[in-house]
């Protein structure tokens, strides 16, 4: 079984899911898909999180507006970086946004989804990057998340691909580890 | 109302994203540069008169506040041309350094134009790499 786009629209016609919007406007190269709850973080509606909207405003932007994004396939990027995406290793194509500012020394936030097909992510949860301290936390997140997929889309697989071509157009930088 | 229509939170997003553009719209052009004729960006860094680790850090997800010499010089590197346009929010009115672009209907054809096609004044000379043209019938004459 593989992407099934009907089933996606009658998960966002009953409210489980909505498209994300940047804070401006733009042509929408890549797709991302919210839960509400996420949606409402992203937005800022929810300040008392602490979720850093500042830093996670130009990385979902450049993601949607098909700009450079820097993803890692491997547990540690190759170069010290604040990579945009990454495939967490061993955790049945779960992936994370990060929302961090290496250099200043912000850990931000996490926000753990799925690909549902080549350029289509969607995000289901999202994390302080300090709640996610240690292999269990991680291992509880990831767990959650991929429970809350199969509550959405039933067993639909998520996208998967060797490479990052496979998951994101152009243009990209791989900071994979070889 | 939602936090996204902060004026404050809207001006940082147009300039991290306006800085992080010529950072995606370069890379773009050394990734496709890379497969088709193997370019390094040493070579790139070589042709800037910089270090290759800087031209490295400059590529990266913490976009660089550029000036605009060094995006003319990243662009003179890389031997491409930059086309400046801005577009009226309001209106969807299209501005070029030389100034608004109209659309006409030529016959079947469809072009972008820098005479308001209310004018009634020729088309104006238009300069590129082959030198200085006039409109098709004064070209001819």
């Amino acid at each position: 079984m593989t992407f099934n786009a009907t089933l996606l629209d009658e998960v966002k016609a009953a409210g489980r899911l909505t498209d994300f919007v940047p804070v401006d406007d733009g042509v929408t190269v890549r797709l991302l898909h919210f839960t509400p709850e996420l949606n409402a973080l992203t937005n800022g509606d929810q300040p008392d999180t602490g979720f850093p909207t500042r830093l996670a405003d130009p990385v979902l932007g450049r993601f949607v507006l098909g700009q450079c994004m820097w993803v890692c396939l491997s547990k540690e990027p190759d170069r010290k970086v604040d990579v945009d995406l990454k495939r967490l290793v061993d955790a049945n194509e779960v992936w994370t946004f990060r929302f961090a500012n290496v250099r200043r020394r912000i850990n931000g936030w996490r926000m753990l989804g799925r690909f549902a097909d080549y350029n289509r992510f969607v995000a289901l949860r999202a994390y302080p990057r300090n709640n996610l301290a240690t292999q269990w936390q991680w291992t509880e997140a990831i767990e959650q998340t991929l429970a809350d997929w199969q509550a959405i889309f039933g067993n639909m697989p998520a996208h998967a691909g060797q490479d990052v071509d496979a998951y994101l157009s152009r243009p990209h930088q791989d900071v994979t580890q070889s | 109302m939602s936090l996204k229509a902060d004026p404050k939170r809207l001006q940082e997003y147009r300039r991290q994203m306006l800085r992080s553009a010529f950072v995606s719209l370069f890379w773009s052009i050394i990734q496709h540069k890379r497969e088709k004729s193997k370019l390094k960006l040493q070579e790139i860094a070589h042709r800037l008169g910089k270090d290759k680790s800087v031209v490295s850090r400059w590529f990266s997800p913490d976009p660089p506040n550029w000036t605009l010499d060094t995006v003319s010089d990243i662009a003179g590197a890389l031997d491409v041309e930059l086309r400046i346009e801005a577009i009226e929010r309001s209106t969807g009115v299209v501005f070029s350094p030389s100034g608004p672009r109209y659309q006409i209907n030529i016959g079947e054809r469809t072009e972008m134009t820098t005479a308001d096609p209310r004018d009634r004044q020729p088309p104006r000379l238009v300069v590129n790499n082959s030198g200085l043209r006039g409109p098709p019938e004064t070209a001819a004459a």
